[in-house]
C-alpha cells in the first residue's frame, strides 16, 4: 500500500487517535457482559440491591465512556477518510491532466473515469472502515476470549472450540467463494456488454431483423449469469446456518458444563450467562472480520488500478525554451509508431517544411497518417526517429506548454465542454472580450449562435441544448481561430459542413494567410487545391509535395484522388 | 458511492449478514416510489408465478424466527434449575431444557439451510426471467425509445433495478417478516413473564424512534448536497478525461485542476458531514441498548430481591432486552430499503409498460421477391410536433435507380431513411414499396428489403467474420470474403494479425473509423437486398477507395434501388437522380447535369465547393 504512505503521514495523528478511540470503545463494549455477570452474581443472586445499583451505575458509566469514544472516532474517521479520499481524487485528476498521450492511450478513458470515482470511494470506505469497525472486530474477538478466560478458565475451553470451528468454516467458505465471485463478475460484464452493444446497434438489429440472434446471445449470457449467481452464493447459504448451529452447540455445552461446575462452586449463573453473550459477540466479530477480508480484497484491486494511474508516464517536461514562434515548420526524416499500437510505423522517413505564413494541405487515403502529423505538431508524442523543428528549434528543446500555446488545433472530432458557447470559444483565449468572441464566431460561419435562445450564453453539454455535428465543428473552429496562434492546424475540421458553408470558412482562412501558418488535413481535393503547397501522404510516406498544378503533372496518386472527386465517372 | 447514472456491475462479495438497517445508506435520500401500493401488487404478482416455492420459503423463515425467539426463553429457563441456596442443579429439568435448546438450534439449522437454498434458487430464477422479459420488451420497442433515452439509464434499469426487485425486496421482506416476528414474539414472551420488566424494555421504542428521527433530519440535507456535488464531479471528470487532448492542446490543465479542486472540496465537506451524522446511529443505539440493559437489571434486581421474581426470569429478560432494540432498528432501516427498491421496480415497470411497435395488421402482406420500387406520397413527419421535418414530400423511384439525397445537416435526409425502413411511421401520407403501403407489409418481410449502412457504424463483439455475417447468418466463409472484397475491406482485413478471425468490439478502437465503415458496407453487400441505403456510409473513407467501392457496388446494384446520402458532392454526382432537400421539402430533383444547368441550389453548392479562394 505504498501509495497511501503520503496520506498516512499527512493525517497520522487523527488517524492514530481514531484507532485508539476504536480500541477503547471495543474495551468498553467488552466490559458489558462482565459487568452484567457482576450484576447477576453479586447483586441479583445475592439479593443485594446496593450491588445491583453499584454495578449498574458502573455499567452506565462505561457505556457512556464507550459512546464518547465512538462519537469521537466517528468524527475523526469521517474527517480523515473523506479528506484522504478528496486528496486522492485531486492527485489522480491532476495526474491525469498531465498524462502523456502515450499514457492516456494505454488506459481506456472509461476505465480512467471509474478509477477516479468508484475505486477512490472503495478506498475511502476501507480507510473509514479501519477506523470504524475493522479494528474493533478483532479487538472484540480477542478481548471476548481473554475476558471469558479470566472469568472462568475451564468454561472458556468451550469457547476456544467454538471459535476454532467457526473460523475454520468461514475460512473454507471464503476460499471456495472467491473464485466463484470473480466468475460471477465476468458473467455480469458479459451481460452488460451484450446489452450495451444491442443499445448501440439497435438500428442495425431492426434493419436486419436479427431479433432471434440477439435473443439467443442475451439468453446465453443471462443463463450463465444465473448459474454463476447461484454458484457464488450457495456455499454461504450452506455455511451460514452451520455457524449458527455451532454457536448453539457451544451454548448448550457451556450451560451443561457450567451446571456441573456450579455444583462444585466453580461457576456462578452470572458467569454462565455472560459466556453465552460472549459467544454471540465472538460470532458477530468473526462475521465482521469476514467482511473486512472482503473489503480488503476489493480495495486491493482498486489500489492496483489507482496505482497504475499514479505510476503512468507524465507528459513531456515543461522545461525548455519559452518563446513566441513565428511559424516555420520542418519535419526531418520523421518516423513514428504509436506506443502501445501494433508497432507498425505510421509515418516513415517523412520530410517536408512549411514557411511562416504559408498554407499547407495534407491529403491522403484513410489511415495514411494525416492526423498523426497534427498530434506530433502539438507534441502529444515524440518522434521515434528524425526531428521536428519549429522556427529551426527542435520541438523537444522547447517548453511543451509554449509549443501548445503557439499551435491552435481544430480537431477531427470537435470536443466541446459544458458551459456557455462563449466559454467554449474562450478556451482559445480566456482574456478575449465579447467582441473578439463574436468576431471569431463570425469568421467560423457560426451565425447560428445568434439564433439560439440565449445566443452566446446558451449552455452546451449535458445541462444545455444539443447542437448538430456541423454546429459543433464551427464552434470548435472559432475556438481555434480566437487563439490567434502563429500555427493553425485544422484536422479535417470541416467534414460535417455542407459545401457552401465550408467554402465560406475556407475563404476566412485564406484571409489569414500571410500572418499565420495554416496546416489543413483534409479528404477533399477541393479544399486542398487552393493551398500554397500540398503534401500527399500514403501509408505514412511522402508521395508528393508541391502546388496543385505541379502535383497534377507529377503525382499519380494525387491525380487519382483529384479525378475521383472532381471528374465524373461518366465523363472519364 | 458513485451512484447516479453510473452503471453498477459490481458483485457483492459473500456476506453472511442480511441487509441490516445499520449502514449509513439508510439515511441517504432515495427516490420514493410514486405508487407504492400498485407497484407492490405487481411485484407480488410476479412472485406468485413461483407462488408455492416462495410461500414455502417465507413460511420457513417465519418458523425460523419463531425458533429464534424461543431459544433465549429456554436458555433463560435453564437458569431456573440452578438452586442458589443449595448450589445444586435440577438435573432432570436441566437436561430436558438443554435437549429442547439443542433441538431448536438443530431445527433452526435445517430450516435455514432449506429456506436459504430455495430462496437463492427462486430469486435467481426470478431475476433471470425478469431480465429475459425486459430484453424481449426492448426488442419490441420502437426506435423512438432508443433515440430519446440515454443508454446508461436503460442499462441500469436492466441490471440494478431488476436485481433489486428480486434480491433486495425478497431479502428485505423476509427480514422484515422475521424482525417483526421477533419483536412480537419477544414481546409476547416478555409480557407473559413479567409486565413491569416488559415496560422497562419497551422504553427503547421511543428512544430509538427519537434517535432515528434526529439523525435522519440532520443527515438528509447533507446526503442531498453530497449527491449533487457527486454528480457535478462525475460530469467534470468524464468531460475532461474524454476531452483530455483538447485540455492539453489549449493548455487548460491548471485551470481544470483548480476547478476540480473547488467541486472536490464541496464533495468532501458534504460527504464528511453526511457520514458523521449517520455514523452517530450505531454508537448511540449501543448506548440505548446498554441503558435499557442496565435499567432492566436494576428493575430486575429490585423485583427479585423485593418481590421474589425468579433469577432465571431476570436473565431471560436481560437477553430479550439485548435482542429487542436491534430488530427495531432494522425495521426502520428496511422500510427505507424496500422503498428504494420499489422505486427501482417502478423504473423497470415503466419500460415494461411502454407502447410497443404497432403489430402487423391482420391481413399484412408478405413481399415476395420485392423489386424495389419506392414511392413517397405527400409524406409529413416530425419528431417533435413543434418542428416539422418533412412537409408534404412526394417522390417516385423505379427499381434499379440510384438516388442521392443532399442538403444541409438537419434538412431531413436521414429522416427519409428512417421512414422508408419504418423505424418511424409517417404522421400523414403514404410510403409504398412495390405498390404496397409499408404499414400493410409484415415487418419481417419489409426488413428483408433493405441493406443499410448507417451514419454511425456499429460493430458487435465477435470476430470480423461474425460481424460481416451479421446481415446473413447462413452465409458461407467464401461469401463473406467475397463481400469484403467488394467493399474493399479485404485488403486491410488480410493485413490484420488474425485476419478474419480478429476480434472487434463496439468500444475498443483497434480499427479506424474508415475501416469500420468498410466492414459495415461489406455487411450490406452480403445481405444482397433489393434496396440499398448508404447514409454517409463512406464519410471517413478516402475518396479514392470510395470511388472503387461505388464502382463495385454499381455492378452489384444494377437491378437494385439505391439511396445515397452524403455531404461530399463528389460521392453523389454519378447518381441517376439527385434530390436536394431543404426546409423539409424537395427543392430540386434531377441528374447532376440537369441540376447544374438549372443553376439552382445544387449548382451553388457545387460551385462554392469548387470556387478558388485566396487573395487573388
Amino acid at each position: 500500500m505504498g501509495i497511501y504512505k503520503k496520506y498516512f503521514n499527512r493525517y497520522k495523528i487523527p488517524f492514530i487517535v481514531a484507532v485508539i478511540c476504536v480500541t477503547c470503545e471495543a474495551v468498553c463494549d467488552l466490559m458489558g457482559p462482565t459487568l452484567m455477570a457482576r450484576i447477576i452474581d453479586m447483586g441479583i443472586e445475592k439479593s443485594d440491591m446496593d450491588s445491583v445499583l453499584h454495578w449498574g451505575l458502573i455499567m452506565l458509566a462505561v457505556t457512556a465512556a464507550g459512546a464518547c469514544f465512538a462519537v469521537a472516532r466517528n468524527i475523526l474517521a469521517s474527517n480523515v477518510s473523506q479528506r484522504m479520499g478528496a486528496d486522492l481524487r485531486y492527485d489522480l485528476f491532476a495526474k491525469i491532466m498531465n498524462f502523456s498521450e502515450a499514457g492516456a492511450d494505454r488506459i481506456e478513458s472509461g476505465s480512467l473515469i471509474t478509477r477516479l470515482t468508484n475505486d477512490t470511494s472503495q478506498v475511502v470506505q476501507f480507510v473509514n472502515g479501519i477506523m470504524r469497525v475493522f479494528l474493533k472486530a478483532p479487538v472484540t474477538c480477542i478481548g471476548s476470549i481473554v475476558l471469558a478466560s479470566m472469568l472462568n478458565l475451564r468454561l472458556s475451553l468451550v469457547i476456544y472450540g467454538v471459535v476454532a470451528v467457526v473460523a475454520f468454516l468461514i475460512a473454507i467458505s471464503m476460499k471456495l467463494s472467491y473464485p466463484r465471485f470473480s466468475m460471477l463478475q465476468k458473467s455480469m460484464d458479459k451481460v452488460n456488454s451484450v446489452v450495451q452493444e444491442y443499445l448501440i446497434g439497435v438500428r442495425l438489429v431492426k434493419a436486419f431483423g436479427t431479433y432471434d440472434e440477439e435473443r439467443g446471445r442475451f439468453k446465453t449470457a443471462n443463463e450463465d449469469l444465473m448459474e454463476k449467481g447461484i454458484a457464488s452464493q450457495i456455499i454461504i447459504t450452506y455455511i451460514a446456518p452451520l455457524l449458527n448451529l455451532t454457536v448453539g452447540v457451544g451454548t448448550v455445552l457451556v450451560i451443561y458444563i457450567g451446571s456441573r461446575m456450579f455444583g462444585s462452586s466453580m461457576a456462578g449463573t452470572g458467569d454462565i450467562s455472560a459466556f453465552t453473550i460472549y459467544m454471540a459477540q465472538i460470532l458477530n466479530a468473526l462475521l465482521i472480520i469476514t467482511n473486512v477480508f472482503n473489503t480488503f480484497v476489493r480495495t486491493k484491486a482498486s489500489t492496483a488500478r489507482i496505482r497504475e494511474v499514479l505510476d503512468a508516464e507524465e507528459d513531456f517536461s515543461h522545461m525548455g525554451d519559452v518563446k513566441t514562434l513565428k511559424g516555420d515548420i520542418r519535419f526531418e526524416h520523421v518516423s513514428f509508431a504509436y506506443p502501445g499500437g501494433s508497432g507498425d510505423p505510421v509515418l516513415k522517413d517523412l520530410s517536408f517544411s512549411v514557411k511562416r505564413g504559408e498554407n499547407l494541405a495534407v491529403i491522403g487515403p484513410t489511415g495514411s497518417g494525416k492526423s498523426t502529423i497534427a498530434w506530433l505538431l502539438m507534441r502529444f508524442y515524440d518522434v521515434d526517429d528524425g526531428r521536428i523543428l519549429l522556427d529551426e528549434t527542435d520541438i523537444r528543446e522547447l517548453d511543451t506548454d509554449a509549443v501548445r500555446g503557439n499551435v491552435a488545433l481544430v480537431p477531427q472530432k470537435s470536443m466541446l465542454f459544458s458551459g456557455t458557447v462563449a466559454d467554449n470559444i474562450r478556451w482559445g483565449n480566456s482574456e478575449a472580450d465579447d467582441a473578439a468572441v463574436r468576431d471569431a464566431a463570425k469568421k467560423a460561419q457560426a451565425d447560428f449562435i445568434e439564433r439560439m435562445p440565449y445566443g452566446f450564453d446558451s449552455m452546451l453539454g449535458s445541462a444545455g441544448v444539443n447542437i448538430s455535428g456541423g454546429q459543433k465543428q464551427r464552434i470548435s473552429i472559432a475556438r481555434g481561430l480566437i487563439k490567434a496562434a502563429p500555427i493553425l492546424v485544422l484536422d479535417d475540421a470541416t467534414s460535417a459542413l455542407d459545401a457552401v458553408t465550408e467554402a465560406r470558412v475556407r475563404q476566412q482562412l485564406a484571409a489569414m494567410a500571410g500572418k499565420h501558418t495554416v496546416v489543413m488535413v483534409t479528404q477533399r481535393c477541393t479544399t486542398a487545391m487552393f493551398a500554397d503547397h500540398i503534401l500527399v501522404l500514403e501509408d505514412g510516406v511522402n508521395m508528393g509535395y508541391g502546388t496543385h498544378e505541379e502535383l497534377l503533372n507529377t503525382c499519380e496518386i494525387y491525380r487519382e484522388i483529384y479525378r475521383s472527386q472532381v471528374e465524373s465517372e461518366k465523363e472519364a | 458511492m458513485a451512484e447516479g447514472q453510473q452503471i453498477h456491475s459490481e458483485t457483492k462479495l459473500p456476506s453472511m449478514r442480511g441487509p441490516g438497517g445499520g449502514g449509513a445508506k439508510r439515511f441517504a435520500p432515495g427516490a420514493k416510489p410514486k405508487n407504492a401500493r400498485g407497484t407492490l401488487r405487481r411485484i407480488i404478482k410476479i412472485y406468485l408465478r413461483w407462488g408455492k416455492t416462495i410461500f414455502a420459503a417465507m413460511l420457513l423463515t417465519a418458523a425460523a424466527s419463531g425458533i429464534s425467539v424461543a431459544i433465549p426463553y429456554f436458555v433463560g429457563k435453564t437458569f431456573n434449575t440452578f438452586h442458589l441456596e443449595t448450589r445444586t442443579v435440577d438435573d432432570g429439568l436441566l437436561f430436558g431444557l438443554l435437549a429442547a435448546v439443542a433441538a431448536l438450534y438443530a431445527a433452526n439449522y435445517v430450516i435455514n439451510t432449506v429456506s436459504g437454498v430455495i430462496m437463492l434458487k427462486v430469486s435467481q430464477k426470478l431475476v433471470f426471467t425478469l431480465r429475459a422479459e425486459f430484453f424481449d420488451k426492448m426488442q419490441r420497442l420502437p426506435l423512438e425509445f432508443y433515440d430519446t433515452r440515454s443508454h446508461g439509464d436503460t442499462m441500469s434499469r436492466l441490471t440494478n433495478d431488476v436485481d433489486n426487485i428480486s434480491s433486495t425486496i425478497a431479502q428485505a421482506t423476509t427480514q422484515l417478516i422475521s424482525s417483526l416476528l421477533t419483536i412480537t414474539g419477544s414481546l409476547a414472551v416478555m409480557i407473559s413473564l413479567n409486565i413491569p420488566l416488559t415496560l422497562v424494555v419497551l422504553l427503547c421504542i421511543p428512544l430509538v424512534a427519537a434517535l432515528t428521527k434526529m439523525i435522519a433530519s440532520h443527515s438528509r440535507s447533507c446526503f442531498m448536497a453530497q449527491q449533487r456535488s457527486l454528480g457535478e464531479l462525475n460530469g467534470m471528470i468524464e468531460e475532461n478525461i474524454l476531452g483530455l487532448k483538447m485540455v492539453k492542446a489549449f493548455g487548460r490543465q491548471q485551470k481544470m485542476v483548480e476547478e476540480f479542486a473547488g467541486i472536490n472540496e464541496r464533495l468532501y465537506d458534504s460527504s464528511r458531514k453526511a457520514q458523521i451524522w449517520s455514523g452517530f446511529m450505531m454508537p448511540l443505539m449501543n448506548v440505548i441498548n446498554n441503558l435499557i440493559f442496565t435499567l432492566t437489571a436494576i428493575a430486575g434486581g429490585v423485583l427479585s430481591t423485593g418481590y421474589g421474581l425468579a433469577v432465571g426470569t431476570v436473565i431471560s429478560f436481560l437477553s430479550y432486552s439485548k435482542q429487542f432494540a436491534q430488530p427495531l432498528n432494522s425495521v426502520a432501516g428496511m422500510f427505507n430499503t424496500i422503498q428504494q427498491a420499489l422505486a427501482g421496480a417502478e423504473r423497470v415497470f415503466e419500460i415494461m409498460d411502454r407502447q410497443e411497435e404497432p403489430e402487423d395488421v391482420t391481413d399484412a402482406v408478405d413481399l415476395e421477391n420485392p423489386r424495389g420500387d419506392v414511392r413517397f406520397e405527400n409524406v409529413n413527419f416530425s419528431y417533435d410536433p413543434a418542428a416539422p421535418v418533412l412537409r408534404d414530400v412526394s417522390f417516385d423511384v423505379k427499381a434499379g435507380e440510384t438516388v442521392a439525397l443532399v442538403g444541409e445537416t438537419g434538412a431531413g435526409k436521414t429522416t427519409v431513411v428512417n421512414l422508408l425502413t419504418r423505424f418511424y411511421d409517417a404522421d400523414s401520407g403514404r410510403i409504398l414499396i412495390d405498390g404496397h403501403d409499408i404499414r400493410d407489409v409484415k415487418r419481417d418481410s419489409l426488413r428483408r428489403c433493405f441493406s443499410v449502412v448507417l451514419q454511425e457504424t456499429c460493430l458487435f463483439g465477435g470476430t470480423i467474420m461474425d460481424n460481416i455475417r451479421y446481415s446473413r447468418v447462413d452465409a458461407t466463409d467464401e461469401q463473406v470474403i467475397a463481400a469484403a472484397k467488394t467493399a474493399r475491406a479485404h485488403s486491410f482485413i488480410k493485413r490484420l494479425p488474425q485476419g478474419y478471425q480478429t476480434r472487434v468490439s463496439g468500444s475498443t478502437d483497434n480499427l479506424s473509423q474508415g475501416q469500420r465503415q468498410l466492414l459495415a458496407i461489406a455487411r450490406a453487400v452480403l445481405c444482397d437486398c433489393p434496396i440499398l441505403i448508404l447514409d454517409e456510409a463512406t464519410s471517413s473513407v478516402d475518396t479514392k477507395t470510395e470511388k472503387d467501392i461505388q464502382r463495385a457496388l454499381l455492378g452489384l446494384m444494377k437491378d437494385h434501388t439505391s439511396f445515397l446520402i452524403a455531404h461530399r458532392l463528389s460521392t453523389i454526382r454519378d447518381a441517376d437522380r439527385i434530390m436536394v432537400i431543404g426546409n423539409g421539402r424537395i427543392l430540386e430533383s434531377g441528374s447532376h447535369d440537369d441540376l447544374m444547368a438549372q443553376k439552382g441550389v445544387y449548382y451553388n453548392m457545387v460551385v462554392s465547393q469548387m470556387r478558388p479562394v485566396g487573395p487573388a
